[in-house]
Protein backbone atom coordinates (compact mmCIF):
# COMPACT_ATOMS: atom_id res chain seq x y z
CA UNK A 1 0.00 0.00 0.00
CA UNK A 2 2.74 2.20 0.95
CA UNK A 3 4.72 1.40 -1.68
CA UNK A 4 2.05 1.72 -4.16
CA UNK A 5 0.90 5.24 -2.97
CA UNK A 6 4.93 6.18 -3.35
CA UNK A 7 5.07 4.88 -6.84
CA UNK A 8 1.76 6.84 -7.32
CA UNK A 9 3.45 9.53 -6.34
CA UNK A 10 6.72 9.88 -8.04
CA UNK A 11 4.95 8.35 -11.52
CA UNK A 12 2.73 11.80 -10.72
CA UNK A 13 5.75 14.10 -9.93
CA UNK A 14 7.59 12.52 -12.80
CA UNK A 15 4.90 13.75 -15.18
CA UNK A 16 4.51 17.36 -14.06
CA UNK A 17 8.00 17.22 -13.96
CA UNK A 18 7.71 16.47 -17.47
CA UNK A 19 4.70 18.59 -18.46
CA UNK A 20 6.13 22.20 -16.89
CA UNK A 21 9.70 21.61 -19.27
CA UNK A 22 7.35 20.91 -22.24
CA UNK A 23 5.24 24.36 -21.10
CA UNK A 24 8.71 26.11 -20.37
CA UNK A 25 9.60 24.50 -23.97
CA UNK A 26 6.81 25.87 -25.56
CA UNK A 27 7.12 29.35 -23.65
CA UNK A 28 10.27 29.92 -24.79
CA UNK A 29 9.79 28.77 -28.46
CA UNK A 30 6.58 31.04 -28.70
CA UNK A 31 8.69 34.40 -26.73
CA UNK A 32 11.33 33.15 -29.93
CA UNK A 33 9.39 33.98 -32.58
CA UNK A 34 7.03 36.76 -31.63
CA UNK A 35 10.61 38.43 -31.21
CA UNK A 36 11.40 37.30 -34.48
CA UNK A 37 8.36 38.78 -35.52
CA UNK A 38 8.30 42.10 -33.71
CA UNK A 39 11.69 42.83 -34.90
CA UNK A 40 11.40 44.55 -38.22
CA UNK A 41 15.33 44.19 -38.83
CA UNK A 42 15.22 40.37 -39.59
CA UNK A 43 14.17 40.11 -42.96
CA UNK A 44 11.13 37.27 -43.77
CA UNK A 45 11.35 35.25 -45.97
CA UNK A 46 9.37 36.42 -49.31
CA UNK A 47 10.80 33.55 -51.44
CA UNK A 48 6.91 32.35 -52.10
CA UNK A 49 5.35 35.67 -52.79
CA UNK A 50 7.69 35.77 -56.10
CA UNK A 51 7.42 32.02 -57.53
CA UNK A 52 5.33 32.46 -60.07
CA UNK A 53 7.43 35.95 -61.06
CA UNK A 54 10.59 34.01 -61.39
CA UNK A 55 9.03 31.60 -63.59
CA UNK A 56 8.34 34.54 -65.85
CA UNK A 57 11.91 35.95 -65.28
CA UNK A 58 13.65 32.84 -66.23
CA UNK A 59 10.76 33.48 -69.56
CA UNK A 60 12.59 36.76 -69.87
CA UNK A 61 16.07 35.42 -69.52
CA UNK A 62 16.16 32.75 -72.00
CA UNK A 63 15.18 34.92 -74.84
CA UNK A 64 15.70 38.88 -73.75
CA UNK A 65 14.09 39.41 -76.99
CA UNK A 66 10.39 38.92 -75.91
CA UNK A 67 7.77 41.83 -75.68
CA UNK A 68 4.82 41.58 -72.65
CA UNK A 69 3.01 41.00 -76.15
CA UNK A 70 4.32 37.97 -76.94
CA UNK A 71 4.32 36.59 -73.44
CA UNK A 72 0.81 37.36 -73.23
CA UNK A 73 0.23 35.09 -76.26
CA UNK A 74 2.23 32.41 -74.90
CA UNK A 75 1.99 32.16 -71.72
CA UNK A 76 -1.55 34.17 -70.76
CA UNK A 77 -2.80 32.10 -67.70
CA UNK A 78 0.64 32.85 -65.96
CA UNK A 79 0.20 36.93 -66.75
CA UNK A 80 -3.48 36.16 -65.71
CA UNK A 81 -2.08 35.15 -62.36
CA UNK A 82 -0.01 37.69 -62.11
CA UNK A 83 -1.74 40.47 -62.90
CA UNK A 84 -0.27 41.88 -65.36
CA UNK A 85 -0.89 43.38 -69.19
CA UNK A 86 0.50 44.90 -72.02
CA UNK A 87 -0.33 48.29 -70.09
CA UNK A 88 1.99 47.43 -67.39
CA UNK A 89 4.72 49.80 -66.61
CA UNK A 90 8.59 49.54 -65.50
CA UNK A 91 8.81 50.02 -61.74
CA UNK A 92 11.35 52.29 -61.88
CA UNK A 93 10.96 55.64 -60.33
CA UNK A 94 7.55 54.41 -58.71
CA UNK A 95 5.36 57.35 -58.85
CA UNK A 96 2.07 56.93 -60.48
CA UNK A 97 1.49 59.96 -62.82
CA UNK A 98 -2.72 59.10 -62.17
CA UNK A 99 -1.52 59.55 -58.71
CA UNK A 100 0.33 62.58 -58.20
CA UNK A 101 1.94 62.44 -54.71
CA UNK A 102 -0.38 59.52 -54.47
CA UNK A 103 -3.43 61.16 -54.58
CA UNK A 104 -5.49 60.46 -57.80
CA UNK A 105 -5.22 62.97 -60.55
CA UNK A 106 -9.24 63.29 -60.78
CA UNK A 107 -9.80 64.42 -56.93
CA UNK A 108 -6.54 66.72 -57.00
CA UNK A 109 -9.18 68.70 -59.98
CA UNK A 110 -12.37 67.38 -57.86
CA UNK A 111 -11.53 68.67 -54.03
CA UNK A 112 -8.77 72.06 -55.55
CA UNK A 113 -9.94 73.28 -58.62
CA UNK A 114 -7.65 75.27 -60.76
CA UNK A 115 -5.24 75.15 -57.62
CA UNK A 116 -5.34 71.10 -58.07
CA UNK A 117 -4.42 71.39 -62.48
CA UNK A 118 -1.85 73.75 -61.33
CA UNK A 119 -0.46 71.06 -58.75
CA UNK A 120 -0.98 68.26 -60.88
CA UNK A 121 0.75 70.23 -63.71
CA UNK A 122 4.00 70.87 -61.82
CA UNK A 123 4.21 67.43 -59.79
CA UNK A 124 3.75 65.25 -63.39
CA UNK A 125 5.79 67.58 -65.53
CA UNK A 126 2.91 68.37 -67.89
CA UNK A 127 1.48 64.72 -68.05
CA UNK A 128 -1.57 65.28 -70.52
CA UNK A 129 -3.15 61.85 -69.18
CA UNK A 130 -3.03 63.27 -65.82
CA UNK A 131 -3.88 67.27 -66.44
CA UNK A 132 -6.83 65.42 -68.18
CA UNK A 133 -8.44 63.85 -65.03
CA UNK A 134 -7.54 66.82 -63.18
CA UNK A 135 -9.61 68.90 -65.53
CA UNK A 136 -12.09 66.27 -65.48
CA UNK A 137 -12.34 66.45 -61.62
CA UNK A 138 -12.48 69.94 -62.24
CA UNK A 139 -15.39 69.90 -64.78
CA UNK A 140 -17.50 67.45 -62.26
CA UNK A 141 -16.88 69.50 -59.44
CA UNK A 142 -18.13 72.84 -61.08
CA UNK A 143 -21.18 70.74 -62.00
CA UNK A 144 -21.94 69.01 -59.05
CA UNK A 145 -21.13 72.51 -57.29
CA UNK A 146 -23.16 74.40 -60.00
CA UNK A 147 -26.00 71.54 -59.47
CA UNK A 148 -26.43 71.98 -55.98
CA UNK A 149 -26.44 75.70 -56.08
CA UNK A 150 -29.55 75.41 -58.57
CA UNK A 151 -31.17 72.60 -56.38
CA UNK A 152 -31.01 74.71 -53.52
CA UNK A 153 -32.48 77.97 -55.15
CA UNK A 154 -35.19 75.73 -56.60
CA UNK A 155 -36.11 74.55 -53.48
CA UNK A 156 -35.72 77.90 -51.83
CA UNK A 157 -38.25 79.49 -54.81
CA UNK A 158 -40.44 76.99 -54.72
CA UNK A 159 -40.93 77.76 -50.77
CA UNK A 160 -41.21 81.07 -51.34
CA UNK A 161 -43.77 80.50 -54.10
CA UNK A 162 -45.80 78.61 -51.76
CA UNK A 163 -45.78 80.81 -48.43
CA UNK A 164 -47.14 83.51 -51.13
CA UNK A 165 -49.70 81.70 -52.45
CA UNK A 166 -51.05 81.03 -48.77
CA UNK B 1 60.53 60.82 -49.32
CA UNK B 2 60.42 64.29 -47.68
CA UNK B 3 64.70 64.03 -47.66
CA UNK B 4 64.85 62.70 -51.45
CA UNK B 5 63.38 66.18 -51.60
CA UNK B 6 65.21 68.19 -49.46
CA UNK B 7 68.74 66.84 -49.98
CA UNK B 8 69.02 66.90 -54.09
CA UNK B 9 65.40 67.53 -55.16
CA UNK B 10 66.12 64.28 -57.67
CA UNK B 11 63.97 64.70 -61.17
CA UNK B 12 62.76 60.87 -60.51
CA UNK B 13 61.08 61.39 -57.11
CA UNK B 14 59.45 64.67 -58.36
CA UNK B 15 57.98 62.64 -61.35
CA UNK B 16 57.14 60.15 -58.76
CA UNK B 17 55.58 62.60 -56.57
CA UNK B 18 53.49 63.85 -59.80
CA UNK B 19 52.51 60.88 -61.13
CA UNK B 20 52.46 57.89 -58.98
CA UNK B 21 51.39 59.88 -55.83
CA UNK B 22 48.16 61.12 -56.82
CA UNK B 23 47.27 57.68 -58.58
CA UNK B 24 48.03 55.98 -54.70
CA UNK B 25 45.98 58.59 -52.64
CA UNK B 26 42.83 58.52 -55.67
CA UNK B 27 43.25 54.57 -56.00
CA UNK B 28 40.00 53.88 -54.08
CA UNK B 29 37.95 56.69 -55.73
CA UNK B 30 35.64 54.63 -57.96
CA UNK B 31 33.38 56.81 -60.55
CA UNK B 32 31.22 54.09 -62.47
CA UNK B 33 28.80 51.65 -61.98
CA UNK B 34 26.55 48.51 -64.16
CA UNK B 35 24.22 45.92 -63.93
CA UNK B 36 21.86 43.72 -64.75
CA UNK B 37 18.86 44.57 -62.63
CA UNK B 38 15.99 42.65 -62.37
CA UNK B 39 12.86 44.41 -60.01
CA UNK B 40 10.38 42.41 -59.18
CA UNK B 41 7.24 43.80 -57.45
CA UNK B 42 3.90 42.51 -55.17
CA UNK B 43 1.66 45.11 -54.93
CA UNK B 44 -0.92 45.64 -51.86
CA UNK B 45 -3.55 44.91 -54.87
CA UNK B 46 -2.46 41.26 -55.14
CA UNK B 47 -0.25 42.00 -58.60
CA UNK B 48 2.95 41.91 -59.52
CA UNK B 49 5.43 43.64 -62.09
CA UNK B 50 8.23 42.79 -63.71
CA UNK B 51 11.09 45.00 -64.72
CA UNK B 52 14.30 44.00 -66.43
CA UNK B 53 16.99 45.57 -67.82
CA UNK B 54 20.66 46.78 -67.39
CA UNK B 55 21.17 50.40 -65.28
CA UNK B 56 24.33 52.29 -65.71
CA UNK B 57 25.41 55.23 -63.72
CA UNK B 58 28.75 57.36 -63.12
CA UNK B 59 28.79 59.31 -60.25
CA UNK B 60 30.26 62.31 -62.08
CA UNK B 61 27.60 62.84 -64.67
CA UNK B 62 24.87 62.00 -61.41
CA UNK B 63 22.21 60.28 -64.70
CA UNK B 64 21.22 56.91 -63.68
CA UNK B 65 20.36 55.02 -66.94
CA UNK B 66 17.79 52.16 -67.50
CA UNK B 67 18.07 50.01 -70.42
CA UNK B 68 14.97 48.23 -69.78
CA UNK B 69 14.02 45.19 -72.31
CA UNK B 70 10.99 43.86 -70.06
CA UNK B 71 8.38 44.56 -70.53
CA UNK B 72 9.20 47.28 -73.13
CA UNK B 73 12.48 48.06 -74.59
CA UNK B 74 12.92 51.51 -73.44
CA UNK B 75 15.31 53.93 -71.94
CA UNK B 76 14.64 55.42 -68.49
CA UNK B 77 16.73 58.23 -67.75
CA UNK B 78 16.84 59.96 -64.27
CA UNK B 79 18.40 63.51 -64.15
CA UNK B 80 17.70 65.41 -61.10
CA UNK B 81 14.18 65.03 -60.21
CA UNK B 82 12.69 64.19 -63.55
CA UNK B 83 12.53 61.06 -65.07
CA UNK B 84 12.85 60.18 -69.10
CA UNK B 85 11.14 57.58 -70.96
CA UNK B 86 12.43 56.82 -74.45
CA UNK B 87 11.63 54.62 -76.92
CA UNK B 88 13.33 52.50 -79.11
CA UNK B 89 13.61 55.46 -82.13
CA UNK B 90 15.49 57.43 -80.04
CA UNK B 91 12.22 59.86 -78.87
CA UNK B 92 11.00 60.62 -75.07
CA UNK B 93 7.32 59.62 -74.65
CA UNK B 94 6.98 60.26 -70.88
CA UNK B 95 8.74 62.46 -68.41
CA UNK B 96 7.38 62.63 -64.94
CA UNK B 97 9.35 63.96 -61.09
CA UNK B 98 10.45 60.74 -59.07
CA UNK B 99 12.16 60.64 -56.03
CA UNK B 100 14.78 58.70 -57.50
CA UNK B 101 17.49 60.59 -56.02
CA UNK B 102 21.17 59.82 -57.64
CA UNK B 103 22.89 60.44 -54.33
CA UNK B 104 20.94 58.07 -52.34
CA UNK B 105 20.68 54.96 -54.72
CA UNK B 106 22.74 51.66 -53.19
CA UNK B 107 25.11 52.51 -56.33
CA UNK B 108 26.07 55.85 -55.71
CA UNK B 109 26.37 55.20 -52.03
CA UNK B 110 28.54 51.71 -53.16
CA UNK B 111 30.90 53.52 -55.31
CA UNK B 112 31.56 56.18 -52.66
CA UNK B 113 31.83 53.73 -49.94
CA UNK B 114 28.63 55.56 -47.66
CA UNK B 115 27.04 52.22 -48.21
CA UNK B 116 27.69 50.79 -44.43
CA UNK B 117 25.87 54.37 -43.12
CA UNK B 118 23.53 55.02 -45.85
CA UNK B 119 25.36 58.15 -45.98
CA UNK B 120 23.96 59.45 -43.02
CA UNK B 121 26.54 59.75 -41.62
CA UNK B 122 27.72 64.11 -42.09
CA UNK B 123 30.53 65.19 -44.50
CA UNK B 124 32.91 67.31 -43.12
CA UNK B 125 31.13 70.53 -42.06
CA UNK B 126 28.00 69.85 -43.49
CA UNK B 127 24.79 69.92 -41.83
CA UNK B 128 23.16 66.14 -41.16
CA UNK B 129 19.59 66.01 -40.75
CA UNK B 130 20.41 62.44 -38.43
CA UNK B 131 22.74 61.99 -36.16
CA UNK B 132 23.43 58.61 -33.97
CA UNK B 133 20.65 58.20 -30.85
CA UNK B 134 22.24 55.15 -29.76
CA UNK B 135 24.51 51.80 -30.64
CA UNK B 136 23.60 48.67 -29.39
CA UNK B 137 25.55 45.60 -30.09
CA UNK B 138 23.42 42.04 -31.01
CA UNK B 139 23.89 38.49 -31.76
CA UNK B 140 22.89 39.79 -35.40
CA UNK B 141 25.91 42.26 -35.30
CA UNK B 142 25.87 46.51 -34.70
CA UNK B 143 21.85 47.98 -34.32
CA UNK B 144 22.44 51.66 -34.85
CA UNK B 145 19.96 54.14 -34.31
CA UNK B 146 19.65 57.58 -36.02
CA UNK B 147 17.44 60.26 -34.59
CA UNK B 148 16.35 63.33 -36.30
CA UNK B 149 19.37 66.02 -35.55
CA UNK B 150 17.42 68.98 -34.54
CA UNK B 151 13.45 69.70 -33.19
CA UNK B 152 12.35 70.94 -36.18
CA UNK B 153 13.23 67.72 -38.04
CA UNK B 154 11.61 65.31 -35.74
CA UNK B 155 7.85 66.91 -36.79
CA UNK B 156 8.93 65.65 -40.71
CA UNK B 157 11.37 62.67 -40.51
CA UNK B 158 11.20 59.90 -38.06
CA UNK B 159 13.57 57.37 -36.68
CA UNK B 160 15.73 55.19 -38.62
CA UNK B 161 17.30 52.05 -37.64
CA UNK B 162 20.01 50.08 -38.97
CA UNK B 163 21.67 46.90 -38.99
CA UNK B 164 25.39 46.18 -40.09
CA UNK B 165 26.84 42.77 -40.03
CA UNK B 166 30.83 43.01 -40.33
CA UNK B 167 30.80 46.50 -41.65
CA UNK B 168 28.39 45.66 -43.92
CA UNK B 169 24.70 47.26 -44.53
CA UNK B 170 22.23 44.27 -43.95
CA UNK B 171 18.92 45.89 -42.88
CA UNK B 172 17.26 49.23 -42.27
CA UNK B 173 13.94 50.36 -40.87
CA UNK B 174 12.25 53.93 -41.25
CA UNK B 175 9.93 54.97 -38.84
CA UNK B 176 7.09 57.42 -38.82
CA UNK B 177 7.58 60.65 -36.76
CA UNK B 178 4.97 58.20 -34.59
CA UNK B 179 7.08 55.76 -34.28
CA UNK B 180 4.92 53.68 -36.86
CA UNK B 181 7.52 51.67 -39.57
CA UNK B 182 6.85 52.90 -42.85
CA UNK B 183 9.56 51.05 -44.52
CA UNK B 184 12.06 48.07 -44.66
CA UNK B 185 15.17 47.30 -46.27
CA UNK B 186 17.19 44.46 -46.61
CA UNK B 187 20.61 44.06 -48.03
CA UNK B 188 21.83 40.85 -48.94
CA UNK B 189 24.48 38.90 -50.80
CA UNK B 190 27.36 41.14 -51.18
CA UNK B 191 29.56 40.75 -54.19
CA UNK B 192 33.38 42.78 -53.80
CA UNK B 193 34.08 43.87 -57.42
CA UNK B 194 37.12 45.78 -57.45
CA UNK B 195 37.36 46.21 -54.14
CA UNK B 196 33.48 47.73 -54.46
CA UNK B 197 31.07 46.25 -51.55
CA UNK B 198 27.40 45.76 -53.37
CA UNK B 199 24.68 43.70 -51.87
CA UNK B 200 23.36 42.00 -55.09
CA UNK B 201 19.68 41.49 -53.53
CA UNK B 202 17.69 44.71 -52.01
CA UNK B 203 14.15 43.66 -50.69
CA UNK B 204 12.23 47.04 -49.58
CA UNK B 205 8.86 46.35 -47.60
CA UNK B 206 6.76 49.71 -47.89
CA UNK B 207 4.00 49.91 -45.66
CA UNK B 208 1.48 52.71 -46.11
CA UNK B 209 -0.76 54.64 -43.69
CA UNK B 210 -3.53 51.52 -43.85
CA UNK B 211 -1.09 48.73 -43.29
CA UNK B 212 -0.86 47.82 -46.97
CA UNK B 213 2.66 46.52 -47.99
CA UNK B 214 4.23 46.69 -51.05
CA UNK B 215 7.61 44.14 -51.31
CA UNK B 216 9.88 44.81 -53.56
CA UNK B 217 12.90 42.44 -54.56
CA UNK B 218 15.52 43.85 -56.99
CA UNK B 219 18.52 41.41 -57.82
CA UNK B 220 21.60 42.60 -59.44
CA UNK B 221 23.86 40.60 -62.00
CA UNK B 222 27.24 41.06 -63.82
CA UNK B 223 28.27 44.23 -61.88
CA UNK B 224 30.81 45.80 -63.37
CA UNK B 225 32.67 48.58 -61.67
CA UNK B 226 34.73 51.73 -63.55
CA UNK B 227 33.76 50.59 -66.93
CA UNK B 228 35.58 52.18 -69.96
CA UNK B 229 33.87 51.64 -73.31
CA UNK B 230 29.50 52.21 -73.52
CA UNK B 231 30.37 56.13 -72.59
CA UNK B 232 27.23 57.24 -74.77
CA UNK B 233 24.97 55.38 -71.90
CA UNK B 234 26.44 56.56 -69.08
CA UNK B 235 26.43 60.31 -70.34
CA UNK B 236 23.13 59.91 -71.93
CA UNK B 237 21.84 62.79 -73.42
CA UNK B 238 18.15 63.05 -73.52
CA UNK B 239 16.89 63.86 -76.90
CA UNK B 240 14.75 67.12 -77.42
CA UNK B 241 12.45 65.32 -79.50
CA UNK B 242 9.25 64.15 -77.80
CA UNK B 243 6.95 61.15 -79.72
CA UNK B 244 3.38 62.42 -81.01
CA UNK B 245 1.81 60.64 -78.35
CA UNK B 246 3.85 62.10 -75.46
CA UNK B 247 2.23 66.02 -77.18
CA UNK B 248 -0.72 64.91 -77.28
Amino acid sequence: MTFAWFLKNLVSSIILNFMKRILILLTSICFYFNSIASEPLQKEDFSAEFKKLNTLEAIVNANPALTIDSVIKEQPQLLKDLGINNEVKSSIGGDDPMKPAGFPAFWWGFCLGIWGILIVYLITDNDKAALNKTVKGCITAVVVYGGITALSYLIIFITALSSTAY
Amino acid sequence: MYIIISKKLNFRAVLFLLFLLPSIVFSQQFYRFRADVSIKDKLSNGTYRLTMGKIYYDKLYKKIVYKLIFPKKETMVVQDTTMFSINDKNLVVGTSRTFLIPEFTAFHLALTGQLSDYGLKPKNNEKSIYKIGKVEKTNNGVITTWIPSEDQYKKVFGNIRMQTINKRLDAMVFYSTKGEVVSQQYFKKYVNVKGVEFPTEVTMVSISEKGEKNIQLTTYKNVVIDQNNEDEIYRYKVPISRSAASKK
